[in-house]
């Protein structure tokens, strides 16, 4: 049984994550404050941390930049700061995850087991890519059998949506516009193409991201393009 | 304090000290050069380094060509192997009996001594007969048949070729006097001056040298030697060319050396020396050394005198400096006299300038003539006036230059009185008239001007002063130069001012006008102006200030919601999942988490507005092509449109369409078009989604059908919190309109909505970059 380290000074909520983690299957303990998560964290064998930002005594930030100091188990940092610039700065400390309060608790498991499958199961699986193998994060595609997995999960995608996702893959970083993925995975010349690159654009980010309005693999760049990030 | 008070008066003391000191050494210098043999000459001739470049040198070497080649010609006549030959023949007589004789230098001696006379040590002719004694032989009228010492000699009259044998004898005498005093002074002396005359005689036989006739007073010296003195001449019989490094050579010399050529042939020379090291006492080593004293004084006086005036200039800057600063406070201390008008000043001047010349020439004169002589006494009366004239013209000029720095120069001054008087009596006209005052005044003044200067001109011929008609000239133009600068500096200030009213009504209400230069009324105009900016500035400062507190207040506050809303959404969910088959509390279920939800984006979107209006965001400005946004925005909302039944309808350009906006915010603006299309339009009907480019613009336009009633005013749907719908039973936070317009208009756009009747259509432009 996987251990969650739940910290937040606000009781209830804690509490509530308690009752959806538990319902899931896991055990969790629970601290108040960032020095109680540093005691708890020494004491237990800990395989997740989620910790809120704005808390007395030991704020999230710095209890995540001690965590980061001995452990690289995933941290999600739970805020109800919202603005891009606490994204960044939580990311940027070492935290894996930043979600923006309220949340909805489905998504919150949802990226919990995520960030669980990949450290403790995807954790060595990425030395051994193989020629058709192609890995972004927990993004795995094998051309070889044609499969692709999220954290270890199988997706199911129609032949374009694979065939999209394979071409940003394989080109991860490079921003493709609707014309340039039309060209290339139909071989037609792209007049006045209509909306289907982006409504299966938006098929797979559906399928692959947990949020899909907040993608962690296929980006939207607006006016642009699309592309998978880079990680 | 004390210690800085003393130091100035010091300093006053020393800098007069100092004045006094240079005026005497301008003096100085100034008499030197008056005085000096060579004023008038200019300072070129200080170039003449030496004596021998002079002219009078030239002159001294002219005289004594001529008696060097008088040497030659005695020599040949009274020389034998380089001693006198007594029994030279000198002249030959014939008698009125037709008895020729020819007289020798000795006989002609001993005539002439018997007859009395004897040379002096100075080699002159002195004495002569006390009593004529008629029996001397030769005492009478004969025909001279020739003189051997004046071979030359033309008689022009009748009587010249009749002479006594005394006079004959005494020019005898005379001619050996002068062969003495050659002989003395340039053989035997030591000269400065070495010559050497060499002369081919073809009547003596053998060749050569033998037969070559040298005269020279330095037998011992080579041509070589000679030429490396100093200073030579070289004149030769076979060249025309005279080689030499004199600066004048004598005019003479050419001419007497050809003279007393004796031969035919033109081999012969003349070779001057002259030693200019002057080891040896005669006339050139005292001329040149009187030379040399008359230079280094001259040179001196001219230094004393530009020394004397620099010193001169120096110190009066320094007094004119220190003057007034006596008591060590920063105010200018006045005398009594400091305080009287300026006019008056001047006719005080005027009038001490007047009784200094008569002091001067009824006392100082008297005192000057006991002690200078003659000669000198009209320069030192000159200097003596001069010098009590200038302190004079310095004291009152000084008195003037403190009041000018105390600035009460012009106030004092009896013509600033009669100006105010007059500024007074018109103050209280309307400005046309005063303007009208003006221009009379200015008008007055030129014509007053230039008739006073055409009357001075047109009897200038009988005028003390002729050139008087410049001075009412001078007047005129510095006047009309003053009234140009007035027009001029007022132009230039309105032009200031209205160019920063313009900037400041242009919205840079940080921009001060610069009044430095101006006059009084604009200064006054611009610092009002400056301060009015000031106001607004503050002002807006003030607004963007509070705008930027509101957005922060909110962003706080709705943080503070979030957390107890996080347990509100939470534990509704966790209530949901309990499975309640009581249908009444499934139903206030239900409304508790459509609420709470509506409470969710309502915060997120409060915060976003609020930023957006602000303009709190930074913005990532990049190129994006709007065709392509609406893509990628359509293939977004194509299915939630479709769960509507709504038909998305877009016609876009098949090519990209570039605008310089922020992607990220440019999607948030056109998904919250599609959001607002998506809850407000009718069922079943259509979205009209259109880019079209006209005039450098690209224009997004998007059309539908309200499903309600549009029964408010299209600025309004803009406002924070106002729906389509006023019962507010949709979702939404009726914040969605107001924050596209905010990011489209932060990003440089143009958001507009129209309403006709149910009909929604909402334009958003954008420039088009231009590749």
């Amino acid at each position: 049984m996987q251990t969650i380290l739940v910290c937040d000074d606000d009781k209830q909520i804690v509490e509530a994550i308690d009752i959806y983690l538990t319902g899931e299957g896991f055990r969790v303990i629970k601290a108040y404050d960032g020095y109680e998560a540093l005691e708890l964290l020494d004491s237990h064998d800990v395989d997740l941390m989620i910790v809120d930002v704005m808390m007395p005594g030991l704020d999230g930030i710095r209890t995540t930049l001690k965590v980061r100091e001995t452990s690289s188990i995933p941290i999600i940092i739970l805020s109800a700061k919202s603005e891009d610039n606490d994204k960044i700065l939580g990311l940027n400390i070492g935290a894996d995850d930043y979600i923006s309060k309220p949340f909805n608790p489905l998504e919150l498991v949802a990226r919990v087991k995520s960030h669980l499958r990949r450290y403790t199961q995807l954790g060595n699986l990425t030395q051994q890519t193989a020629d058709n193998i192609y890995k972004c994060g927990g993004l795995l595609i094998n051309d070889d059998n044609k499969e692709v997995s999220v954290d270890g999960e199988l997706i199911r995608l129609t032949p374009i949506e694979y065939n999209i996702l394979l071409l940003l893959v394989k080109n991860a970083g490079k921003v493709f516009s609707i014309d340039e993925i039309y060209e290339q995975i139909w071989n037609e010349e792209a007049i006045g193409a209509d909306n289907t690159v982006a409504v299966h654009i938006r098929h797979i980010r559906e399928k692959i991201e947990i949020n899909p309005r907040e993608p962690r693999y296929l980006k939207v760049v607006w006016g642009v393009g699309y592309k998978i990030e880079k990680q | 304090m004390k210690r800085k008070n003393r130091s100035i008066a010091l300093k006053k003391q020393t800098a007069l000290l100092l004045h006094i000191v240079f005026l005497c050494l301008f003096l100085t210098g100034l008499t030197l050069v008056l005085f000096n043999k060579n004023f008038r000459r200019g300072l070129g001739w200080i170039q003449e380094e030496s004596y021998v470049d002079t002219l009078p040198f030239t002159q001294q070497l002219e005289s004594d060509v001529e008696t060097i080649f008088k040497y030659i010609q005695y020599k040949d006549l009274l020389e034998e192997d380089g001693e006198i030959n007594y029994d030279a023949s000198m002249f030959c007589v014939t008698y009125n009996s037709g008895y020729t004789k020819i007289y020798t230098l000795n006989e002609a001696i001993s005539y002439a001594r018997r007859l009395g006379y004897y040379l002096t040590d100075a080699y002159e002719v002195a004495g002569g007969p006390a009593v004529h004694e008629k029996d001397m032989p030769g005492n009478s009228s004969l025909l001279i048949e020739w003189k051997a010492y004046d071979p030359d000699e033309i008689y022009t009259e009748p009587g010249d070729a009749f002479s006594t044998v005394e006079d004959l004898s005494v020019q005898v005498l005379n001619v050996l006097a002068e062969y003495y005093h050659i002989r003395y002074n340039y053989i035997d002396q030591p000269s400065n001056l070495y010559f050497r005359v060499s002369y081919l005689d073809d009547a003596a036989d053998g060749s050569g040298e033998a037969a070559r006739k040298i005269y020279t007073n330095a037998p011992d010296l080579s041509n070589e030697d000679l030429r490396n003195m100093g200073r030579y001449l070289f004149i030769s019989g076979d060249s025309i060319f005279v080689d030499s490094n004199l600066r004048h050579v004598p005019t003479n010399i050419t001419s007497q050396l050809v003279t007393h050529n004796r031969s035919g042939n033109d081999d012969y020379y003349i070779l001057l020396g002259i030693d200019t090291g002057f080891p040896n006492a005669d006339p050139y080593a005292a001329a040149n050394s009187e030379y040399d004293g008359i230079r280094a004084e001259y040179i001196g006086g001219v230094l004393l005198l530009v020394l004397g005036l620099a010193g001169l200039a120096a110190t009066f800057v320094i007094m004119a400096r220190l003057t007034g600063h006596t008591d060590g406070s920063p105010s200018i201390a006045l005398y009594y006299p400091d305080r009287l008008p300026a006019e008056c000043t001047l006719l005080l001047l005027a009038a001490a300038l007047r009784i200094g010349d008569l002091v001067c020439q009824n006392a100082l004169y008297r005192f000057v003539r006991l002690f200078v002589s003659r000669e000198y006494t009209s320069y030192a009366e000159q200097v003596v006036r001069g010098v009590v004239l200038y302190a004079i013209a310095a004291v009152v000029f000084f008195s003037l230059l403190r009041s000018f720095k105390a600035r009460r120069l012009w106030k004092d001054s009896l013509l600033y009185r009669l100006f105010g008087h007059l500024m007074r009596a018109v103050s209280g006209y309307p400005l046309p008239l005063k303007s009208a005052f003006g221009f009379a005044a200015y008008l007055l003044c030129s014509a007053g001007l230039t008739a006073a200067c055409l009357i001075l001109y047109s009897r200038r011929v009988s005028m003390r002063i002729p050139y008087l008609y410049l001075l009412p000239a001078l007047i005129l133009a510095v006047f009309q130069v003053w009234v140009f600068f007035l027009i001029y500096r007022s132009r230039v200030e309105s032009a200031k001012i209205s160019g920063g009213i313009m900037k400041m009504s242009g919205g840079d209400t940080s921009y001060k006008i610069d009044s430095t230069g101006f006059s009084e009324d604009a200064a006054r105009v611009s610092n009002a102006l400056n301060t009015l900016g000031d106001g607004l500035n503050t002002a807006l400062q003030e607004r963007v200030k509070s705008e930027r507190l509101k957005a922060d207040l909110i962003t706080n506050v709705s943080h503070d919601i979030k957390t107890p809303l996080t347990s509100i959404i939470n534990y509704v969910d966790l209530l949901k999942r309990e499975q309640i088959q009581d249908e009444k509390i499934q139903g206030y279920l239900n409304v508790l988490d459509q609420k709470s939800q509506r409470l969710k984006t309502l915060t997120e979107d409060l915060v976003e507005a609020s930023k957006a209006s602000s303009g709190n965001i930074k913005l990532e400005i990049s190129d994006i092509d709007l065709v392509e946004l609406i893509h990628q925005s359509n293939g977004e909302f194509e299915e939630r449109f479709a769960r509507r039944n709504l038909e998305l309808v877009s016609s876009l350009p098949a090519e990209s369409i570039l605008i310089a906006a922020d992607g990220r915010r440019m999607w948030r603006v056109i998904e919250n078009l599609y959001n607002n299309a998506f809850k407000y339009a009718m069922e079943n009907s259509r979205v009209y989604v259109d880019v079209e480019t006209e005039d450098g613009l690209v224009c997004f336009t998007m059309k539908n059908v309200s499903a309600s009633p549009l029964n408010i005013h299209a600025d309004e749907l803009t406002e924070r919190f106002v729906r389509g719908d006023v019962a507010r039973t949709t979702e939404g936070s009726g914040l969605g309109l107001s924050i596209a317009k905010s990011l489209t208009e932060l990003q440089g756009g143009k958001f507009q909505i129209y309403i006709d009747g149910d009909l929604f259509k909402v334009q958003v432009t954008f420039p088009v970059l231009q590749k």
